[in-house]
């Protein structure tokens, strides 16, 4: 039975775009640290052999992975293949997966869930985005991790996975409309790519299943006026600890 | 046709991103909002710029395939530096982009068919 309060994160990096989802999954690793115990397998720790070994030894409610994949496959660190359909999947029995990867959700993640993983977040198409500079400056990237990055902050936070993917959906419309009212030249490149992800995500699974206790609201001292894409992410750490 | 100009102004003023995006063809080129507008205020094709508002999103997939390609065109005279395109374990130019959008290959096909959600996007914004 995986242990509640516990998450598996793996975040490669090795190539330009691994970079991006390793820059982001570090903010959320790190303020999922202030609620649970956290396994973070990072750049070259991301193997196949951690992440079985983790899942073996910590037994993880949790697990926020980032890897190349497509409709059967999901790899990790310079593409080491993880699990296929029907050939890993079983080791998800009872967790919570969030899978940013391109495609997974045609086949891999159902078949997870068919296996007996709780819930699976994940694609039916290739998560895609744009930037210009690197993941910590980039105007482009941030809404794209940041919406996926709201699935993970409401789990941490005790929400149920239903409630984690409307966060995440609403993350994804406030971004689109900010960027929408953007005079910037690349601004509908932004969108067309926002849309594409955000229709291509998709929960399998329990809508109600959650992986920590609830947390009570933080008292709110002041108003602090930031607009509410700001409002997720690393920002929250900002604002409550 | 003031109702239609109204409406494209009233578009382009709360979504500028839109604006230059191609969202049809006029007498068989690639038109964006901004571009129709214009048209309409100057009363050249009017008819078929009406006809192209109205079937807005809704064009056939051949038709999309030109304005997705005068899409990425146009990006590419924007002033750099230029954006990629990041998908999880590769990325690509925009050059790179406007290729696989000519060669109608799997990537091109994908490129499509986010230009179309945006597409939709666009029209259910104007309406």
């Amino acid at each position: 039975m995986p242990i509640p309060g516990v998450a598996l994160f793996a975040r490669p990096n090795f190539d330009g775009a691994t970079s991006y989802a390793h820059y982001y999954m570090d903010l959320v690793a790190q303020y999922a640290s202030g609620n649970m115990r956290v396994i973070d397998l990072d750049a070259s720790g991301a193997t196949k052999a951690n992440i079985f070994a983790a899942l073996e030894g910590e037994d993880p409610i949790f697990c926020y992975w980032n890897g190349h994949g497509n409709a059967d496959t999901f790899s990790a660190q310079n593409k080491e293949v993880v699990m296929v359909t029907c050939h890993g999947d079983e080791s998800l029995i009872g967790r919570v997966l969030l899978l940013l990867s391109c495609s997974c959700g045609i086949r891999l993640a159902p078949s997870t869930v068919s296996k007996g993983a709780t819930t699976v977040f994940g694609w039916v198409v290739d998560f895609t985005w744009i930037a210009v500079e690197d993941p910590v400056t980039d105007p482009y990237a941030r809404g794209y991790f940041e919406s996926v990055n709201a699935i993970a902050n409401a789990l941490v936070e005790g929400k149920t996975t239903g409630e984690a993917m409307n966060l995440s959906l609403a993350s994804w419309n406030k971004w689109i409309d900010y960027w929408t009212r953007s005079v910037d030249p690349y601004a509908s490149m932004v969108i067309q790519y926002m849309i594409h992800d955000r229709d291509g995500q998709k929960l399998f699974g329990s809508t109600s299943a959650r992986i920590a206790e609830p947390t009570p609201p933080t008292p709110v001292i002041a108003e602090i006026p930031i607009s509410l894409p700001m409002i997720t992410g690393y920002s929250f750490s900002f604002l409550f600890f | 046709m003031a109702i239609h100009i109204q409406k494209l102004n009233r578009f382009i003023a709360a979504n500028p991103a839109f604006a230059d995006n191609p969202i049809g063809p006029v007498k068989g080129r690639p038109t964006t909002p901004r571009e129709a507008l214009a048209k309409l205020q100057r009363g050249e094709d009017v008819p078929e710029v009406i006809a192209m508002l109205s079937a807005a999103g809704i064009d056939p997939p051949e038709q999309d395939w030109q304005l997705v390609e005068d899409y990425y065109m146009r990006l590419l005279r924007l002033p750099g530096p230029h954006p990629k395109i990041y998908i999880i374990g590769t990325e690509m130019t925009l050059g790179e982009a406007l290729l696989a959008v000519r060669r109608r290959d799997p990537v091109g096909q994908q490129l499509l068919s986010s230009y179309q959600g945006m597409l939709r996007e666009m029209a259910r914004r104007m309406k």
